[in-house]
């Protein structure tokens, strides 16, 4: 079986070189689109990196000096990112750094059958193009000149593509500028790009006191759908730690917790050469895998109760062996300086009341509630203090005055609060947050400041409620602390609608009494008394 | 005289109405102690099984319930659970459930399985109340409820978060009564009907009925023996025997029980004789007494022969079972250490000491037997019921700690009666009038009706008692007596009246105090005081389960003694070898081996039964006396029970005789894996020597060392330890030999390291 489908595309890499390669594409349904070439439009005269290793998320902050090399007015600017690392985007903005205006950056659609190597190390772009078999639904990649050796075989509806190294495919992001840029003039871009999970604990165990080491990999060359004249990368480390990195080609040079790679003159578009950062991050590295927030609305109590559900993992480095309470008590002293999670710290909006703070198996009693002027903080310590690989799930909640965050105009009610109440330092795989309002609200819209994965509207029914109250649930995922941004919820609501519980209630009891009295007065015996 | 604009009548029944009301408020209000001091929260072991069913019961359907096979406990033997339950407790909890939630009241499972108890109590209160005023009168069935509402003997088995078929049993078990003496009272069918309902309820919901379906026999033959069959008397229990029989065969744990075991032989016994009487007495109205004379004898003798063999025989042949353990256990207190230890292992199972009867129930216990003694002086069908069930309570109370709760509400109302009795006499304000009044009295009470129009509002309570006595002709006599014996004097009354209210007072402070002190701990969680004098909780308990719980394999299978079992199958959700359902003694018995000896003989045990995670308690750094080498012992006779040529209890005692942990403690002790995981690294923590301060004892220092188990994790005072069990050596050493291996390697590079 094999050999034949090896037979079978030795024919078709023939095919291929002999015919139109669009001519496929165009009769093949299964990949989506046309492989996507960027028009060249552009040529970036500087380019700046600062990969930001502080955090468990990855913040890598581009500002690109780019100039227009076409005929005609631009207003549009792909910036490519490898497939492998879009999967771990979790947040893209960009800025003119001039204005500090925001411009607005859309997912182009996907697909750019392009691909890079990084198997060849010797500084060379490889760019060779994907190809696919309309049979066999499949997609397959190679260095064209030994085709018939490194063909790889992918699925192309598979999103794992990148599990072969050198295979992966590009996502672009269309920025749109507010205007067009004139033939030869140049505009300045920051390009601020979150990714999470990139980050990888090596050696992969470590004793209950010791050292953590992180993995780092990514692209030596900024990433640029143009060609580059000269570009520099600066890697911010926690500390100046460091065990090994990428030290080809020069000029690499570091100094305390900065390494800093370039500058490279005249980089041709998506290059690709593998950077490795091995150092060291000695605090947890603590990812969320499922946040529920409810927030509902209470007009009646003119209150806003909160309550967050966390599922929280300490994706670090593994604890070896087991854990030694007699070591613990020993190395009390050294608890701050290890990767070991014991306690977290909320900090609740002011005139926060009623903090609880329990889990599955009932309350918690290790926090600590303290008011500030501007905030109330919320100190606790989880059952158990969290090792690499221990889970970990618990909920809170407190309730807060509703004027401070809903507001009233023109028969409208709008809710203004945080998307998240971030936990520090946190990543969080997926959120979710339910705003529940007020029974008989309507006309309800939501306006993020970001887009959301999913946005249901439905009735939640709970407690004195008849026809149910109006539930938003939003749902989005890879989300880090960029989203604590206030988003707002408007929607109707008619004071009568207060009035609803209590004629509901004293119906229900008039109901009851009536029918007890009908009840009283009718005869049920058989015979006379 | 006036008041609401309603008649005197009226007004006794909306204070009666207020009063219960109240009562039951109060009843509910002092079992909240827990969840004040501390949280919401299951108590204890066995409700956590009641709760994890319940949460399966709401989550999936009745049926699927009834069809649960549990393969997290007993593992590898595995549970039906459907079979093996009183589902009582988990249906009402899901009924409540569901009910509410139709009614959008999106209520928490927890919540409602905590608050049950207490509000089943309130039922019970209102259930005395019927009870005692079928027996007396309301006044006397008010304080019975009061009692009952506070009566700690209760009250240990209900407050907050106590999930526990008792809870709702005692209700149940009353209410039985109450509808039993009803329906033996009116004669009616309907009545005996509810009573067979009840009991059917109770059935499902506790072990315990057996204790109606004895003592309602008991009452029943007791007043044939008396002369007092009638035909009331075999229209209710016929009535009551068969629905109650036929329902109670419903439920699957129970199923053929009441046709073939001798504790349900009686009640079939009691069935046939009332049978055999009303056809004596058929055939009595219809002959001639000498012919009659004759052929009763006769047929006494054939039927009692006939019956007698038909019983032996089934018996030898097996289709009675004869008693079971546990009520062997009720006769002779010390059978259970002799035959069954797991029995008498548990502590609930121990005869009763008897400061606790005071401790539970106070001033109660003694004016029960005056409340008996006024009930052989009235001595109505009823009075026999609470006689009889007054000295059989009081017998198994005193065999049983457990069994206290059944004596209590007996309790209540034979020492309602006797305040009642008291109060009825001091309290009665016609004495303080002139004679002409008094002389009237028994004019009015014949004409029956206005005697309730009472002069004073303070005897509010003796009114509506002639109220309820008006309605029998029997009490008369009574009143009677009243008038010849009434107290006069202001003064004595006066004293007896304070003193009495001193009582009462003292009893409600009494209660409240034992209430709080000593039945509102959830023991899953330790409170101690800080320096500062703030409350600190030790909560290592939830620590472990919930580490559990969060960071095993969801198929890891966990080794415990069987009290843990619950919790851990609640709280950690992970599979248990044994539990609290002590239901086979050999698997008990096997833990008990594993935990009594050596390494090796204890990691081939664990392999065998897949074990992956060892959980033991451990109090010695906090000084917390309940831990499993305190337990140690019932662990090595249970194993010994089972396999005495492997465990020897006596070789875990020193040559005195003593059993300790220190230096002189035994080398089987010292060997065994209960001792070695208790005092793992324990010597380490104080850098020498460990001090236990349970047993007040110094460890020997030197090193412990586990080959075949590894720590996984001991909570924050150390109180849970849970060790991991090792996987067998990559390369088929030993584990022992590995350890060392490891262990000399480590030694020599050190040395090398030197040189």
């Amino acid at each position: 079986m094999r050999s034949l489908q090896y037979l079978y595309l030795l024919l078709v890499s023939v095919v291929l070189k002999t015919f139109f390669i669009p001519c496929i594409f165009a009769t093949s349904s299964a990949v989506s689109s046309a492989p996507f070439y960027v028009p060249q439009y552009w040529k970036n005269t500087n380019f700046l990196r600062v990969i930001d290793l502080t955090t468990y998320a990855v913040r890598e902050t581009t500002s690109i000096v780019a100039k227009n090399v076409h005929s005609e007015p631009i207003g549009e600017y792909y910036f490519p990112i490898k497939e492998e690392f879009d999967d771990h985007l979790s947040y893209i903005e960009v800025t003119e750094k001039k204005t500090d205006k925001i411009f607005q950056v859309k997912k182009a659609e996907f697909d750019s059958l392009k691909w890079v190597t990084d198997l060849f190390s010797t500084g060379h772009v490889n760019i060779f193009t994907m190809q696919y078999s309309s049979e066999k639904n499949q997609v397959y990649c190679g260095k064209s000149s030994k085709f018939k050796n490194s063909l790889l075989p992918l699925n192309a509806d598979s999103t794992n593509v990148n599990q072969n190294q050198n295979c992966s495919r590009i996502q672009f992001y269309k920025i749109t500028f507010d205007r067009r840029i004139d033939p030869n003039e140049k505009i300045v871009l920051v390009v601020k790009a979150i990714f999470t999970h990139t980050l990888t604990p090596y050696p992969r165990e470590i004793a209950q006191t010791g050292r953590q080491n992180l993995l780092y990999q990514g692209n030596l060359y900024g990433n640029s759908a143009y060609p580059t004249e000269q570009q520099k990368t600066n890697i911010k480390l926690p500390t100046a730690n460091l065990i090994s990195y990428t030290e080809k080609p020069g000029p690499v040079s570091r100094s305390g917790n900065t390494v800093t790679y370039g500058f490279y003159y005249d980089i041709k578009p998506d290059a690709f050469e593998k950077l490795i950062v091995h150092y060291e991050f000695q605090e947890a590295l603590l990812t969320v895998k499922g946040l529920r927030r409810d927030l509902e609305i209470s007009h009646w109590s003119d209150n806003l109760a909160i309550e967050e559900h966390y599922n929280l993992t300490h994706d670090g480095a593994k604890l070896k062996g087991q854990f030694s309470r007699l070591q613990y008590h020993q190395t009390v002293y050294v608890h701050q300086d290890t990767t070991m999670a014991r306690d977290f710290t909320f900090h609740l909006p002011p005139r926060a009341s009623g903090v609880y703070y329990r889990d599955e198996i009932g309350n918690v009693s290790t926090s600590r509630l303290r008011s500030e002027r501007d905030k109330t903080v919320l100190e606790f310590k989880p059952r158990y203090p969290l090792f690499g690989g221990w889970n970990y799930t618990w909920y809170y909640g407190y309730n807060v005055p509703l004027d401070n965050f809903l507001g009233h105009k023109s028969g409208k009610y709008i809710l203004n609060i945080p998307f998240i109440n971030p936990l520090k330092n946190a990543v969080y795989d997926k959120v979710q947050v339910r705003i529940i309002l007020p029974e008989g609200a309507s006309n309800v819209k939501v306006e993020t400041p970001f887009p959301v994965d999913r946005e249901t509207h439905t009735v939640l029914k709970t407690y004195f409620d008849s026809k149910g109250r109006y539930l938003v649930v939003l749902d989005k995922y890879n989300v880090v602390s960029e989203y604590s941004v206030p988003f707002q919820i408007s929607y109707e609501y008619d004071s009568l609608e207060l009035l609803r519980k209590p004629l509901v209630a004293s119906t229900f009891f008039f109901w009851g009494f009536l029918l007890s009295i009908i009840y009283s007065r009718m005869e049920f015996t058989i015979g006379k008394k | 005289m006036k008041m609401l604009g309603l008649d005197t009548q009226h007004q006794a029944a909306l204070l009666k109405v207020v009063i219960l009301g109240l009562i039951s408020a109060v009843a509910i209000a002092s079992r909240l102690f827990s969840i004040i001091r501390f949280e919401s929260v299951i108590h204890e072991f066995d409700p956590w099984f009641n709760y994890r069913t319940t949460r399966r019961l709401v989550e999936t359907s009745f049926y699927e319930f009834w069809n649960w096979f549990d393969e997290r406990s007993w593992y590898p033997l595995g549970r039906v659970v459907g079979g093996t339950v009183y589902p009582g407790l988990m249906v009402t909890s899901a009924t409540i459930y569901n009910v509410l939630h139709a009614l959008n009241f999106p209520v928490d499972i927890r919540n409602i399985c905590v608050l049950l108890a207490p509000l089943f109590s309130s039922f019970t209160a209102i259930a005395a109340y019927l009870l005692t005023s079928e027996i007396k009168d309301s006044s006397a069935g008010l304080l019975a409820a009061a009692f009952i509402g506070v009566a700690p003997g209760y009250i240990s088995r209900s407050v907050a978060g106590s999930y526990d078929n008792e809870g709702i049993a005692i209700f149940l078990l009353m209410f039985t009564f109450y509808l039993w003496i009803k329906a033996l009272k009116v004669g009616s069918a309907y009545w005996g009907a509810l009573a067979a309902l009840f009991y059917f309820y109770m059935v499902a919901a506790w072990g315990g009925y057996v204790f109606i379906i004895n003592l309602i026999p008991l009452h029943a033959f007791t007043l044939i023996l008396m002369g007092r069959f009638s035909s009331r008397l075999y229209v209710a229990y016929s009535s009551f025997y068969v629905l109650g029989t036929l329902m109670s065969m419903q439920i699957p744990f129970v199923g053929f029980q009441p046709t073939r075991t001798s504790e349900h032989m009686a009640a079939l016994g009691i069935f046939g004789l009332l049978q055999i009487i009303a056809f004596v007495e058929l055939v009595r109205s219809h002959l001639p007494s000498n012919q009659f004379q004759i052929l009763l004898k006769g047929f006494i003798f054939i039927s009692f022969i006939v019956m007698f063999s038909a019983l032996v025989f089934l018996t030898v042949s097996g289709y009675i079972a004869p008693w079971t353990g546990r009520f062997y256990s009720l006769w002779d207190t010390g059978y259970a250490k002799k035959y069954i230890p797991i029995i008498a292992s548990v502590s609930e199972h121990q005869p009763t000491a008897w400061p606790s009867f005071f401790f539970d129930l106070e001033m109660l216990i003694f004016l029960f037997p005056a409340g008996i003694y006024i009930c052989f002086k009235e001595l109505r069908d009823e009075h026999v019921f609470v006689i009889l069930y007054g000295i059989t309570a009081s017998y198994f109370a005193g065999v049983m700690v457990r069994l206290m709760l059944t004596l209590t509400p007996i309790v209540c109302v034979a020492a309602a009666i006797t305040v009642s009795r008291l109060l009825d006499l001091y309290l009665d304000m016609h004495g303080l009038e002139s004679h002409e009044t008094s002389t009237k009295e028994p004019h009015e009470t014949s004409t029956k009706k206005p005697v309730a129009d009472g002069k004073t509002k303070v005897a509010e309570k003796s009114n509506s008692s002639k109220k309820g006595n008006s309605s029998r002709p029997a009490p008369t006599k009574k009143k009677g007596d009243q008038q010849l014996f009434g107290i006069k004097g202001f003064d004595t009354r006066l004293a007896v009246i304070m003193n009495f209210f001193f009582f009462l007072t003292i009893f409600v402070w009494h209660c409240t105090w034992v209430t709080s002190n000593a039945y509102s701990s959830p023991s899953i969680v330790l409170a101690s005081r800080q320096a500062d004098g703030s409350q600190y909780i030790i909560d290592d308990f939830r620590e472990a389960y919930y580490w559990l719980r969060k960071n095993t394999d969801d198929s890891a299978v966990v080794m415990s003694w069987w009290d843990y079992g619950y919790q851990i199958a609640g709280m950690a959700d992970r599979t248990v070898l044994v539990d609290n359902n002590t239901w086979n003694n050999t698997h008990i018995a096997t833990v008990g081996k594993a935990m009594a000896s050596s390494e090796e003989v204890a990691y081939e045990i664990m392999r065998r039964h897949d074990v992956t995670h060892v959980l033991v308690i451990f109090g010695g750094l906090l000084g917390y006396s309940g831990d499993d080498i305190n337990k140690f012992l019932w662990m090595i006779r249970i194993a010994e029970g089972v396999y005495p040529d492997d465990v020897k209890e006596i070789s875990f005692f020193t040559p005195r005789g003593e059993y300790r942990v220190d230096e002189e403690a035994t080398p089987t002790m010292r060997n065994s894996i209960m001792y070695k995981m208790s005092y793992y690294n324990y010597n380490e923590l104080f850098g020498g020597q460990g001090q236990d301060r349970v047993r007040g004892a110094r460890l020997p220092s030197d090193k412990i060392r586990l080959d075949t188990l590894e720590e996984a994790y001991t909570t924050e005072n150390w109180i849970v330890r849970i060790y991991k069990v090792k996987d067998l050596d990559n390369i088929g050493r030993s584990l022992k030999q590995a350890a060392s291996f490891a262990l000399g390697k480590k030694r020599h590079t050190r040395s090398k390291k030197r040189s």
